[in-house]
């Protein structure tokens, strides 16, 4: 083989494993079981959204904002909690965790289901449904408290 | 001389287009996580961006050659090759993630389909820089970005802990409760540093400073707007980071959308605080949607050779003019593929700080450079406070990744 | 042209090329020497083609797969004077690299307004 052509392989081969490389630790770490660093962050980030319903809540209720940006802001952070619900029934994790998960990914459902409300609800409704969500965001903020 | 109108107007600008979405949802969520103890990188990030921006736009206006021109002549055709993909990637990234954020902020304002929206931002902006010329695109944008300014209202009003963020201004490590924030604690200095010193702040301004005409002349004027007016930016990021700490951290919110960290305004302000805020955020975005596309386009042109510039017609410099069209395109279509611009903008951040020492060793080696810059090269300051941050620079760069993915994509 | 003394790596190489209007033509990507007899260097190569022969081998074949081999000889006769670029003698459409007879041209033309500035 020339050295021009013989170069061209080594190259080609060594992108080829990079990209290879890549992917894999990709997919593995997609496929594997959550830790509890995994959990952790996952609980974290639906205490997030929990709080941010129930700071829009509140502050609806006060006036602070107008209608559509309270409709349209409860919209999309119920995307993201039914994305993280979503990603949670699918969620592989060690026998020690598994009653943790099932209670987060309830949990999870029942934040959906309360930025559902919000959405769909009166004007009203948005004091009542803050509620909901404070303790929602109090029930989560324990789950995340105890995988520390 | 420019004249005080000029200078006065640059400066507004330079303020008003000193924060996107990414600076937006970091400075944030430092101030929730951290509380004050990140407000050095704040100023340290500043610092580096005005010693960068001064000299790569001395470099334009003295030797009439942008970036991406020296980076060819000077580090030659395969590694500048390397810098352009790796700086348009970069670019790409964070034009996404703007058309995204313009996407939900016209979903707050007027309600109806992110992806309808995400087509009505690009037809928007691509309407806007094929029809408005250069000037009128920089202080258009610039100018309203400072409704911005209602964060300073709020961060003030919100009763902000003025002991505690004298503390901040120190380098400091903060308590934390598990080793694992020590990580993350070093994950967003590194991030939020990236923010205020991205790459196309760099390019764009070179560019900018020989689309406006400078010459050396114009050292003065512009090293007069830069000290000014980024630090009176890099204030509507400490503001955020202000309401971060003393409204978002007992609430236990950490926004990841641009409407959550609207309701701090909001809280202020009521009603008109909310508008203002999205109002700034638009206009901060949207210029920023921009600055990267047409970044993307003068990387290219002036990397290949070819005619560059909105001062030129389209007819005179097509390739150029199709190339930000492109930049735009691309970025609307990922756009639509329904990824988070928030966590885009989040990864794009820490690959552009990957590659920040590749772009500014060619700036700083360029303005050191005599036979280039003739008497305007780089002073004892400059020198020093360059090669310092690109010691810095290039830490951080190796801290990135591994930081990354020790925090699981920053998230602790 | 003077006589003095070029470096041809660090004023040629790489250069922005221009032409007798001072329309921008492309960068310098590599220079042709006359290997027959003695030495001579005969002209500048612009293009994609001779751009990619200064790649790695993969680097080179992925280049010209993607953005074509495309490659314009200049004679070095035809270089009316080197400072901070490559100035030639005529207009760059006699030697065929003017972009506004390239397919962008007519495409973006076809745009309201692009003749504006």
């Amino acid at each position: 083989m020339s050295n021009k052509s013989r170069n061209f392989w080594i190259e080609a081969v060594v992108l080829v494993l990079l990209v290879a490389a890549g992917a894999a630790a990709f997919t593995i770490s997609s496929l594997a079981p959550l830790n509890k660093d995994d959990l952790k962050i996952q609980a974290g980030d639906l205490r997030a959204f929990a709080a941010a319903g129930r700071l829009l809540a509140i502050q609806f209720s006060r006036g602070e904002t107008t209608e559509t940006f309270y409709r349209n802001q409860t919209e999309l952070i119920e995307d993201k909690a039914s994305a993280a619900e979503s990603s949670l029934r699918d969620a592989k994790t060690k026998p020690e965790l598994r009653q943790q998960l099932a209670e987060i990914t309830f949990l999870a459902h029942q934040l959906s289901g309360t930025l559902d409300e919000m959405h769909h609800g009166s004007n009203a409704a948005a004091a009542a449904a803050a509620g909901e969500l404070d303790s929602l965001t109090h029930q989560l903020s324990t789950q995340e408290d105890r995988l520390k | 001389m420019k004249s005080f109108l000029e200078i006065f107007l640059g400066i507004l600008t330079a303020m008003g287009g000193f924060v996107e979405i990414g600076e937006l949802v970091f400075s944030v969520n430092a101030g929730v996580k951290f509380r004050y103890n990140l407000l050095w990188i704040e100023v340290l990030g500043t610092v580096g961006i005005i010693v960068f921006s001064e000299m790569s736009g001395r470099v334009a206006a003295v030797t009439g050659q942008p970036v991406f021109s020296l980076i060819r002549q000077r580090d030659g055709y395969g590694a500048g090759l390397l810098t352009l993909i790796a700086a348009n990637a970069v670019s790409l990234l964070t034009c996404v993630a703007e058309i995204g954020g313009l996407a939900l902020l016209l979903k707050l304002l007027f309600g109806g389909n992110y992806f309808v929206l995400a087509i009505i931002a690009l037809v928007g902006l691509l309407a806007a820089v094929w029809f408005l010329s250069f000037q009128a695109i920089e202080r258009i944008f610039g100018m309203l970005g400072l409704c911005l300014l209602v964060f300073v209202g709020a961060a003030l009003y919100l009763g902000p802990s003025w002991s505690e963020a004298a503390n901040g201004l120190i380098p400091n490590i903060p308590q934390v409760e598990t080793k694992q924030d020590y990580w993350l604690y070093a994950y967003f200095a590194v991030a939020l540093m990236s923010s205020i010193m991205l790459p196309y702040e760099v390019y764009f301004y070179a560019s900018g400073a020989i689309e406006d005409g400078w010459n050396a002349s114009m050292i003065n004027a512009n090293r007069m707007i830069i000290l000014v007016g980024f630090p009176l930016g890099s204030l509507l990021a400490v503001a955020l980071m202000f309401c971060g700490a003393s409204y978002f951290n007992p609430q236990m919110v950490e926004p990841q959308l641009p409407g959550t960290a609207a309701l701090a305004p909001a809280a202020a302000f009521g009603k008109w605080g909310l508008s203002l805020a999205i109002v700034g955020m638009f206009f901060a975005f949207g210029g920023a949607a921009i600055e990267n596309a047409l970044t993307g386009a003068y990387n290219l042109a002036q990397f290949l050779g070819w005619n560059w510039g909105k001062y030129r017609t389209p007819k005179d410099a097509p390739r150029f003019h199709l190339a930000w069209i492109l930049m735009f395109v691309v970025a609307a279509v990922t756009v639509m593929t329904g990824v988070d611009p928030v966590e885009v903008v989040e990864y794009s951040i820490i690959f552009a700080v990957v590659i920040l020492p590749l772009t500014y060793l060619p700036v700083l080696l360029a303005a050191s450079d005599e036979d280039y810059m003739g008497p305007f090269k780089n002073g004892w300051l400059a020198a020093i406070l360059g090669w310092a941050y690109f010691v810095l620079i290039c830490i951080a760069a190796l801290a990135a990744i591994p930081l990354l993915i020790i925090t699981h994509g920053g998230k602790g | 042209m003077s006589e003095h003394h070029l470096d041809m790596v660090r004023q040629v190489l790489d250069r922005q090329v221009v032409d007798v209007n001072h329309i921008y033509c492309g960068k310098v990507d590599n220079i042709v020497i006359d290997l027959e007899g003695k030495p001579r260097i005969t002209g500048i190569l612009i293009g994609n083609g001779p751009a990619s022969d200064r790649l790695p081998e993969f680097a080179r074949w992925l280049s010209r797969k993607l953005f074509g081999q495309r490659r314009t000889k200049i004679p070095w006769e035809e270089i009316l004077v080197i400072k901070d670029v490559v100035k030639l003698a005529s207009e760059a459409k006699t030697y065929g690299i003017d972009e506004r007879q390239g397919w962008a041209f007519d495409l973006v033309s076809k745009f309201p307004g692009a003749w504006k500035k």
